[in-house]
């Protein structure tokens, strides 16, 4: 029994930890540096204008200049890719984001107020749960409209309810936590233990969850816009370009819609992995 | 008796069909100390803490120095205010304490809701530690690094922070080794003799609230089935339960009871 | 040849890349029928001796020295031996029952589970059996309680199954680590009772393990005191009290506040207790000890027999008890 009081200590020294990333974890560290590098740089980067259509070289093959070739309208590839990471990032950032904050102060409510509270948030969130996201995003587009924005919104509602479901129940761990307790007792408001003690004490939880989340949010924000619901054309977008590249795809051109897929898929799977090495890391599940 | 400190009168407190606590009244003297006896399910921890307003009671009346405390703090300023009357130390260590903060920093927190003044508090931090024999070399420390007993001082030494009348001790000392318990224990005493504290004893612990407790109440199921002073309870027991509890105690010549249940 | 006997049992475990000896030169002999007690505070590595009996040392871990069960060594036992031995001749009960026993399995499936499995017992000669051991523990209404879950059971009779799934394969020896730690004292005092009688009358071995002095001496022959993973001290239970002569014995006994009488202040072991990572030149104890002197902190003291006592403490026949 004394082992395990020594080894057991939460967040011990959980930066020195950090370097477990591993090889994977920081490959994966380093891929995401490059991506964001072009997403904030790309249009700056690009020899040529995304946009530029010239159909002569319509489905042209890498020639000097131009390294992988132009699409169906004769746009450069490499310059439409590097411009496009912006908003094949930015979209699942803002998913991201707001899917976190909802879900979070969702889960603390529920946590915090326990009793009738807890029981109907947790009602509503099993209910939303089993409504399918893609449905909702479809409705929501026919209704609003096709946009980057109500694909967002429409995949923040999908999210909310799971991410929600896990905090929920850490949430509630820590809530029973004899020191939350004692610091009530202490005088101490609800929003100063929430914000001072709570939030801080689930933060490496709710960031994994987050880094794990924007993998997905890269995928289906891509899947979105490749069902033409998400970016619309003529913007840059990773997802979109999968799309345009579908029809060139069948009369042998795959190298639109291979090389944004590549981007698409190696951005989810890094954030994936450093999503998982970094739940490892600080010991939650 | 002079005039309580604590008086509970008919306290209550129902879960569903659960009666948790069934009619409870005790009085606590100021410097005083009185003792909550019982086993688990006894409803002994659910007074505790319907006292400090962690819950609701169902009925009855808590009044603490005449004011009326039978529900629990309607807003922030009223916790404060209440904070200065009652605190709780709870019983396992390890969660008592938020694993991020250090010591001092908890230590200094739990006073700012009392001190204004940044350097009184980092005094006044540093006196805490001395009160309950912490090295100023832990105030740098985060719990991680204490020993159970270590951050059971840390726990005090917090609840001592607002300068309250009267200190619950939810079975603060049952989590500990024998040794530090009784280290624990005569802290207690000594916190008693220098600031006049009083204390209510949560405990299942018959021999510690022996040690400790001018009066005491026996619980079972949610009722009080005995009370009295600890001597004359202890040394003559009237209610049969009291008197099992006692004679379930090892020491020596004691065998285990066979008694089924 | 003694049913358990445990030669300069020492365990050494991984801690952060380096290898460090928790339990130091551990030795004592088990008769049949016999039951010893270990006592000690956390850190001792009472536990931890109780497990490598069972062959359930950590996994991190080397264990050095002979444990042998009837003079066959536990560390040679092979995989199936060894299921064997776990199954069939050693017992074992934990603190927390509930984390003992699978939540979603009924009551009687946990208990015919290892004979029917590991012993090719039928499962109506197990179910038979069930019932009457359940009996045996004074659990009423037996097959009704085959068919409930580990929930709807309180502790105290969670631990009562516990005991009786034990008792199914006739074991010769019972391991019990703290197994009434988590119980009310009632329900403590009524299962232990139950240990007790079970053991006399069918001629058990016993090793229990626990914090609490008081209860180690009611139900054990004999007394172990373990101090930062040594013996400090082994004797004849009847003896704790009067004739004990380690300092860390008598100031245990002595911290316990008193049932029948109340002390101004209660007789305090200064510091923390020690693990046995803590690597000291001389007797762990010093540091706490009232009676340490020079050679307490220089030397490591041995095992030495004194009336009828072990004691491991250098000045153990010079501390007069019944004047300080």
């Amino acid at each position: 029994m004394s082992i395990g009081q020594i080894a057991i200590g939460r967040n011990r020294g959980y930066r020195k930890r950090l370097s477990k990333l591993g090889l994977l974890g920081w490959l994966a560290v380093f891929v995401l540096f490059i991506f964001g590098v072009i997403a904030i740089f790309g249009s700056a980067l690009a020899p040529h204008d995304p946009n530029k259509i010239d159909l002569a070289y319509s489905y042209v093959g890498p020639i000097p200049g131009h390294p992988l070739g132009f699409d169906e309208l004769g746009r450069d590839l490499f310059s439409r890719l590097l411009v496009g990471a912006r908003t094949s990032l930015i979209g699942p950032i803002v998913l991201v984001i707001s899917t976190t904050l909802i879900g979070t102060s969702i889960a603390i409510l529920a946590a915090w107020r326990r009793g009738w509270t807890d029981a109907g948030l947790s009602a509503g969130v099993d209910i939303a749960v089993a409504f399918p996201g893609l449905l909702l995003a479809i409705l929501l587009s026919t209704v609003f409209g096709a946009s980057l924005w109500v694909a967002i919104a429409a995949l923040t509602l999908a999210y909310t309810p799971s991410l929600a479901r896990l905090l929920r129940s850490s949430a509630l761990r820590e809530t029973g936590m004899d020191y939350v307790k004692a610091l009530k007792v202490l005088g101490f408001s609800d929003s100063q233990i929430i914000f001072k003690h709570l939030l801080p004490n689930l933060a490496p939880f709710i960031i994994a969850q987050a880094i794990i989340m924007f993998g997905y949010a890269t995928l289906d924000l891509g899947g979105l816009s490749f069902l033409g619901i998400g970016v619309q054309p003529p913007t840059a977008d990773w997802g979109t370009m999968v799309a345009a590249g579908a029809s060139g795809l069948l009369q042998g051109y795959p190298t639109q819609t291979l090389a944004a897929g590549s981007c698409l898929v190696l951005t989810a799977l890094s954030f994936a992995v450093i999503g998982d090495r970094l739940a490892r890391i600080w010991g939650v599940e | 008796m002079s005039t309580p400190l604590i008086k509970v009168s008919n306290l209550s407190k129902q879960y569903g069909d659960l009666l948790a606590v069934a009619d409870v009244s005790f009085e606590l003297p100021p410097s005083g100390s009185i003792g909550i006896v019982g086993e688990s399910g006894s409803g002994k921890t659910t007074v505790a803490k319907i006292l400090v307003g962690l819950e609701r009671a169902t009925s009855g009346k808590i009044e603490v120095e005449g004011q009326d405390w039978s529900l629990p703090a309607k807003n922030s300023k009223e916790r404060r205010e209440r904070a200065k009357y009652l605190q709780i130390v709870f019983q396992d260590p390890y969660s008592s304490l938020d694993p991020r903060q250090s010591i001092g920093t908890a230590l200094r927190e739990a006073l700012s809701i009392s001190m204004k003044d940044s350097d009184e508090v980092i005094v006044r931090a540093s006196e805490l530690a001395d009160l309950v024999g912490l090295p100023q070399r832990i105030l740098e420390l985060r719990p991680a690094k204490l020993s159970g007993g270590q951050r059971q001082r840390v726990a005090i030494a917090r609840a001592l922070a607002s300068n309250p009348k009267a200190l619950i001790l939810d079975e603060s000392v049952a989590a500990l080794d024998v040794s530090i318990q009784a280290q624990i224990l005569n802290l207690l005493v000594d916190i008693r003799e220098q600031t006049g504290i009083a204390y209510i004893l949560v405990s299942h612990d018959l021999a510690v609230v022996r040690h400790f407790a001018d009066s005491l109440i026996v619980m079972k199921n949610g009722n009080v089935v005995e009370r009295g002073q600890t001597e004359a309870v202890m040394d003559q027991p009237n209610h049969e339960y009291t008197k099992l509890l006692l004679a379930s105690v090892p020491g020596p010549g004691w065998v285990p009871g066979k008694r089924s249940i | 040849m003694s049913l358990v006997e445990i030669e300069s049992f020492t365990l050494d475990v991984q801690v952060v890349e380096a290898s460090a000896r928790v339990i130091h030169e551990v030795s004592f002999k088990l008769e049949a029928g016999q039951s010893i007690g270990i006592v000690g505070e956390s850190g001792s590595g009472k536990s931890l001796t109780l497990r490598a009996i069972a062959g359930l040392s950590p996994e991190n871990s080397v264990v050095g020295g002979k444990i042998s069960f009837q003079g066959e060594e536990v560390s040679a036992m092979d995989r199936e031996r060894l299921m064997q031995y776990r199954s069939s001749q050693v017992a074992m009960i934990f603190q927390d029952p509930r984390s003992a026993i699978n939540p979603v399995r009924k009551v009687g499936d946990f208990l015919t589970e290892n004979v029917v499995t590991n012993l090719g017992w039928s499962k109506s000669d197990a179910k038979t059996k069930a019932i009457e051991v359940l009996t045996e523990v004074g659990i009423s209404n037996p097959e009704k309680q085959l068919k409930a879950f580990p929930s709807e059971l309180s502790g105290g009779m969670l631990q009562r199954v516990m005991i009786a799934s034990n008792l199914l394969c006739q074991p010769d020896l019972l391991l019990a680590d703290e197994p009434t730690t988590a119980l009310d004292v009632t329900t403590q005092s009524s299962v232990m009772a139950l240990i007790d009688q079970l053991r006399l009358s069918r001629g058990m071995a016993m090793i229990f393990v626990s914090h609490n002095l008081e209860l180690a001496t009611a139900v054990c022959d004999k007394i172990l005191v373990m101090y930062a993973g040594r013996i400090v001290e082994l004797l004849p239970a009847e003896n704790l009290r009067e004739k004990s002569r380690h300092p860390y014995t008598r100031a245990l006994l002595d911290a316990r506040p008193r049932l029948d009488g109340r002390q101004n202040r209660l007789n305090a072991i200064p510091g923390q207790p020690a693990s046995g990572l803590e690597w000291t030149q001389g007797c762990t104890f010093a540091a706490r000890c009232a009676f340490a002197q020079d050679i307490c902190r220089s030397e490591v003291p041995v095992l030495r027999k004194i009336q009828e006592s072990d004691v491991a403490c250098h000045r153990a026949d010079e501390i007069d008890w019944d004047v300080s």
